[in-house]
């Protein structure tokens, strides 16, 4: 039995040293890689010629290796060079969309509303604010309440809004004054609902949790481990671009990367099979998989980005049920380094440039558009 | 009669922005005794006031009235001032989501999605879009095959980017044999020219929606033209609540109530039961006050809106989705059932309040709502700031 100074404990971790916590962190990117000064002149090379790598990207992505040549290394870009490429591709003035897609529910009922398949929200923490049918819960009796009377479990907890320091929970059931994760830990339920509270006012989603598909379950476990498609409009239509499946670590709640264990692996678009993985001892177990209702999956992000053609570059989050592909949420801003990761391939390759080429000159004839409204102005 | 392509069969744009003409300063003159020479220079004086009147507004909001006394006058606002109340209201950088609150098929949808009631979207010419459900049409032949053999009479057409009903047409039936539509205003026109107009006037996209059948009340008044009310809410305290609303009756050969059109009036209603005050057509000198209906002969007075408070609950509710909006503009109609949710506007115009109430908005009572408001949503962007400033130094390793 946990003690109630566990359970209360830190159950939303902000760093590594917080002790027990029920979420997972996020990872601390800005940590150098250490001194690899044998590089220097390559790491210069490709920071100013290159697309602007850090001394950290360029060791995070294996690039001091000798057995990649310098045509490939120039082809990876870093963490600005990737957000421009988001920039140009949604630029804030002609992305209306973008501000829908920052916030998690509307995003998903709005698609839902069109009859996309999406999780389902039972209930929304948050402040004064209305959400329609979806009850809101704002102060500590209404959420014990919830999760006592009303909640269906089991249930996936995330917050509303991106780039929050907390990551996401699954709740399996509630034992009397009890909530059990799905880690194997327990929760006070009273105590919980404060702390929700206190470190997640702006909002929390209090979604029915997803069941993966069992062919993923028998692979990684029950956690469900979300595959992420990114696809691009070019003014007409909407294609992939690439897809990568986050998979949970063993025994994790979530698929966040940040847990130890939890590894990214890059699907092929046209076969839907898993066909590079991060370097990894534990990766052999996801090799050659195939992904179950691919096809499916690929049209609900095409379908899901139709919905907003401003924006050139969409990710789609897809959990794959046994009954088919879900959408858990989508970005304009993808972290186009989790495909470096995973792929071991510059986002720069020959197979993704003309894709962005073509991205970056619908931005730019939107660019021209809006200095044509200016000078018109 | 038939329309040609050249007349054009949807509702056209304004003449907007003109300053008053010789003939509205010397009527002001002859029927208020204000001379030219004072128009004139109260008019200068006021662009450069805070109410940032144009000249044309000068006229149109009734700012000239020579019963107002230069405070007075000083409390009217132009679209520039009117822009700058709802802004202080709705600060634009917590309120990223207002390209989204125009964009009229998805908002609808959404707000369908939440239980509230909205408008239904039969299908959209659009060349690009993906609207899931709701038949989306590519091609002007795809519009004239939906308009002949799917679409459900009658409908309310309008463009997906526009507002004040620019564009917009109520079509009530098609004929026989599928070659005319015959619209609102009891013009028919034929289908081909109608979609050319509609591909070449708004190539971004055109909405075809089922049009609201209005309340029976509303109807023997106004006949079947739906007359919605532009209904402001406002989030100075607790929870959203209503500012103030108008009723904007629609003119007798309108397809739509916009005020602009010749011949539409516009009521002020009692925000307390829904009572109609008054009803005014026109403006500037022009400007009347009506007792009857002029084509229904039907009496304003005694009139009281149907749903009254039910009309509070969707639009305060429907306002509480946003809890970053401090004002919102609402066009509500009113069906058998209750109110339907037309349009939300992030930044309205307050001249109808202006022409109902006989004041300009920024007067001292109302003045203290808008900075109650300002300052709920300036708490809001205080609090994002600083929790975000907090997130990026407990990354930093600086907590």
């Amino acid at each position: 039995m946990t003690s109630a100074t566990e359970q209360t404990g830190v159950a939303f971790g902000q760093n590594h040293s917080s002790g027990p916590s029920a979420f997972q962190t996020r990872p601390d990117s800005r940590k150098p890689a250490g001194r690899h000064s044998r590089k220097v002149l390559e790491r210069f090379a490709l920071r100013l010629t290159g697309l602007g790598l850090s001394k950290s990207e360029y060791f995070a992505y294996g690039l001091d290796s000798r057995a990649v040549p310098f045509s490939a290394k120039r082809q990876f870009a870093g963490a600005r060079a990737a957000a421009a490429l988001n920039a140009l591709a949604a630029p804030s003035y002609a992305s209306p969309s973008l501000a829908c897609l920052k916030d998690k529910l509307f995003c998903t009922q709005l698609l839902g509303s069109l009859g996309l398949a999406t999780a389902r929200t039972q209930a929304l923490v948050s402040g004064a604010r209305k959400a329609g049918d979806i009850p809101v819960l704002n102060d500590a009796a209404q959420l014990d309440s919830f999760f006592r009377n009303d909640a269906l479990y089991p249930l996936f907890c995330k917050p509303l809004y991106g780039g929050s320091a907390i990551a996401p929970l699954r709740l399996e059931c509630i034992d009397g004054h009890t909530l059990s994760l799905c880690n194997g830990e327990t929760r006070h339920v009273s105590l919980f609902a404060d702390e929700v509270l206190e470190r997640c006012a702006e909002g929390y989603l209090l979604q029915t949790a997803i069941d993966s598909h069992p062919q993923m379950v028998k692979v990684v476990g029950r956690a469900v481990g979300s595959v992420r498609v990114v696809t691009t409009h070019d003014g007409l239509r909407t294609k992939p671009a690439y897809a990568l499946w986050r998979i949970p670590a063993p025994g994790a709640m979530s698929d966040s990367l940040a847990q130890d264990g939890a590894l990214l692996a890059h699907v092929s678009i046209e076969t839907g099979q898993v066909d590079s993985c991060q370097q990894s001892p534990d990766s052999s177990r996801v090799a050659d998989f195939s992904m179950p209702f691919w096809d499916e999956t690929l049209q609900l992000a095409c379908d899901a980005h139709g919905v907003f053609p401003d924006l050139g570059i969409c990710a789609s989050d897809i959990a794959i049920g046994p009954g088919g592909p879900l959408i858990l949420e989508c970005s304009a801003t993808p972290q186009h380094g989790l495909y470096q990761h995973a792929s071991g391939r510059g986002i720069w390759n020959d197979d993704l440039a003309p894709i962005w080429d073509t991205l970056i000159a619908r931005g730019s004839r939107r660019g021209h558009v809006r200095q044509h409204v200016r000078d018109t102005l | 009669m038939t329309t040609t392509l050249a007349e054009k069969a949807l509702v056209t744009p304004p003449i907007d922005g003109r300053p008053a003409g010789v003939d509205t300063i010397v009527d002001i003159y002859k029927r208020f005794g204000v001379s030219p020479f004072k128009q004139m220079r109260e008019a200068m004086a006021l662009r450069f006031a805070d109410g940032k009147l144009a000249n044309h507004e000068y006229y149109t909001t009734g700012a000239f009235r020579p019963d107002q006394t230069w405070e007075q006058k000083k409390e009217y606002v132009g679209h520039r001032s009117s822009f700058v109340v709802n802004e202080s209201c709705s600060p634009l950088k917590l309120t990223e989501i207002r390209a989204f609150v125009r964009d009229k098929v998805p908002y609808s949808s959404l707000l369908t999605q939440y239980g509230l009631p909205a408008t239904e979207t039969q299908a959209i010419l659009s060349k690009n879009r993906f609207f899931g459900r709701i038949a989306t049409l590519r091609t002007g032949e795809d519009a004239k095959a939906f308009l002949r053999n799917d679409a459900r009479y009658p409908l309310f057409a309008k463009p997906v980017e526009g507002r004040e009903s620019v564009g917009s047409a109520r079509i009530d039936s098609i004929s026989p044999d599928g070659r005319d539509l015959r619209l609102g205003n009891g013009n028919t026109v034929d289908l081909d020219v109608f979609i050319a107009e509609v591909e070449a006037d708004y190539p971004e996209g055109y909405i075809f929606q089922t049009a609201i059948h209005q309340h029976e009340t509303l109807t023997k008044i106004t006949g079947p033209i739906i007359g919605t009310m532009r209904y402001i809410t406002i989030w100075d305290g607790e929870w959203p609540r209503l500012l103030y609303a108008v009723w904007k009756i629609p003119s007798p050969r309108a397809m739509s109530d916009n005020y602009w059109q010749s011949g539409s009036m516009v009521g002020k209603l009692d925000r307390e039961t829904g009572k109609l005050l008054g009803v005014r057509r026109g403006m500037a000198h022009n400007l009347e006050d009506l007792t009857h209906h002029p084509v229904s002969g039907a009496s304003f007075e005694d009139f009281t809106f149907p749903h009254w408070k039910e009309i509070e609950r969707v639009a305060c509710d429907a306002h509480a989705i946003f809890p970053e909006f401090g004002l919102v503009g609402w066009d509500m109609a009113v069906g058998p059932d209750g109110p339907v949710i037309v349009e939300a506007n992030d930044n309205p115009f307050h001249n109808l309040y202006q022409i109902t109430h006989d004041r300009g908005v920024r007067h001292p009572e109302m003045n203290e709502v808008f900075k109650r408001a300002a300052a709920r949503t300036q708490g809001i962007l205080r609090h994002k700031i600083d929790t975000h400033q907090a997130r990026v130094r407990v990354r930093a390793g600086k907590a």
